[in-house]
């Protein structure tokens, strides 16, 4: 048996594998250059790497309160503006997030109704996931 | 080479060299359960009713969540932190009640909102793997 660097182990499970274009980085508040009217958004373009054309199934989680409570993707396509859970009339501006695919990249949006923050950074985390996927 | 023992090609043996879900604490057990007062009637409406709830992280580390929960404990809905627009009264087919969790290196912490005038007893499961 030779020794190559790689991981073989058999299992009575299934494993999802992840793709080595996984992150776990931050990225910026709000690009003001990104305004639309009442709200700002930044994105962080991450390029998955899938051969054949695949739009990879993946995970998108952010840390909005930036104090380390990591939060799923505000998945929501309706309603995404601040604040990603409810406070009635708390005055924070956390941003929701949404993610999305194509053949190329993933995509994380964060969405600010203020601009205050667009010189902080804010924790993301992205699974993606090897082997699953469309093909577009 | 596959084990002899191995019957369901579904199930063959990983060879990889990314990483995959490493699964920190097993769904089994991992069930929460927590009340949520009922929604206060005020002027012919319900107010949102929002709550927390926390406890441990057994895995005490940052890492990442997935979870359901139900608030009849038959029917679960993917965790969602906002419930938006539930109408006065609640739209049919609507649920008018949320729950999403979020971790950090020492706590899971559970967010509710609903706008059902009675107590709501919701049901999590969840389930803990690394960030990567």
């Amino acid at each position: 048996m030779s020794v190559t660097g790689q991981l073989q182990f058999n299992s009575l499970k299934n494993y999802m594998k992840r793709a080595p274009s996984s992150v776990s980085t931050s990225m910026l508040g709000p690009n003001t250059l990104q305004f639309f009217g009442s709200w700002y958004t930044r994105d962080l373009v991450i390029p998955h790497g899938l051969p054949g054309d695949k739009v990879p199934m993946f995970r998108a989680y952010y840390e909005p309160y930036r104090d380390g409570k990591v939060f799923e993707a505000f998945q929501d396509t309706q309603y995404y503006y601040s604040t990603p859970i409810n406070t009635y009339g708390g005055t924070e501006d956390a941003p929701t997030m949404l993610a999305f695919a194509d053949q190329d990249n993933v995509t994380l949006r964060l969405f600010f109704t203020q601009n205050i923050y667009a010189a902080v950074s804010f924790n993301v985390h992205c699974i993606i996931y090897q082997d699953y996927g469309a093909v577009a | 080479m596959p084990s002899p023992s191995l019957q369901n090609i579904d199930l063959l043996a990983l060879l990889t060299n990314g990483s995959v879900d490493r699964v920190l604490s097993d769904f089994a057990g991992n069930t929460t359960t927590y009340s949520v007062a009922a929604a206060t009637l005020s002027g012919g409406f319900y107010l949102p009713k929002t709550d927390t709830y926390t406890i441990p992280n057994p895995a005490r580390k940052k890492c990442l969540i997935n979870m359901v929960y139900s608030v009849n404990g038959v029917d679960f809905f993917p965790q969602k932190y906002r419930l938006y627009q539930p109408g006065n009264p609640i739209p049919a087919g609507r649920l008018g009640a949320v729950a999403g969790a979020a971790v950090d290196a020492n706590f899971i912490t559970f967010y509710f909102t609903h706008y059902i005038g009675s107590q709501v007893d919701y049901t999590m499961f969840w389930v803990l793997d690394n960030i990567l």
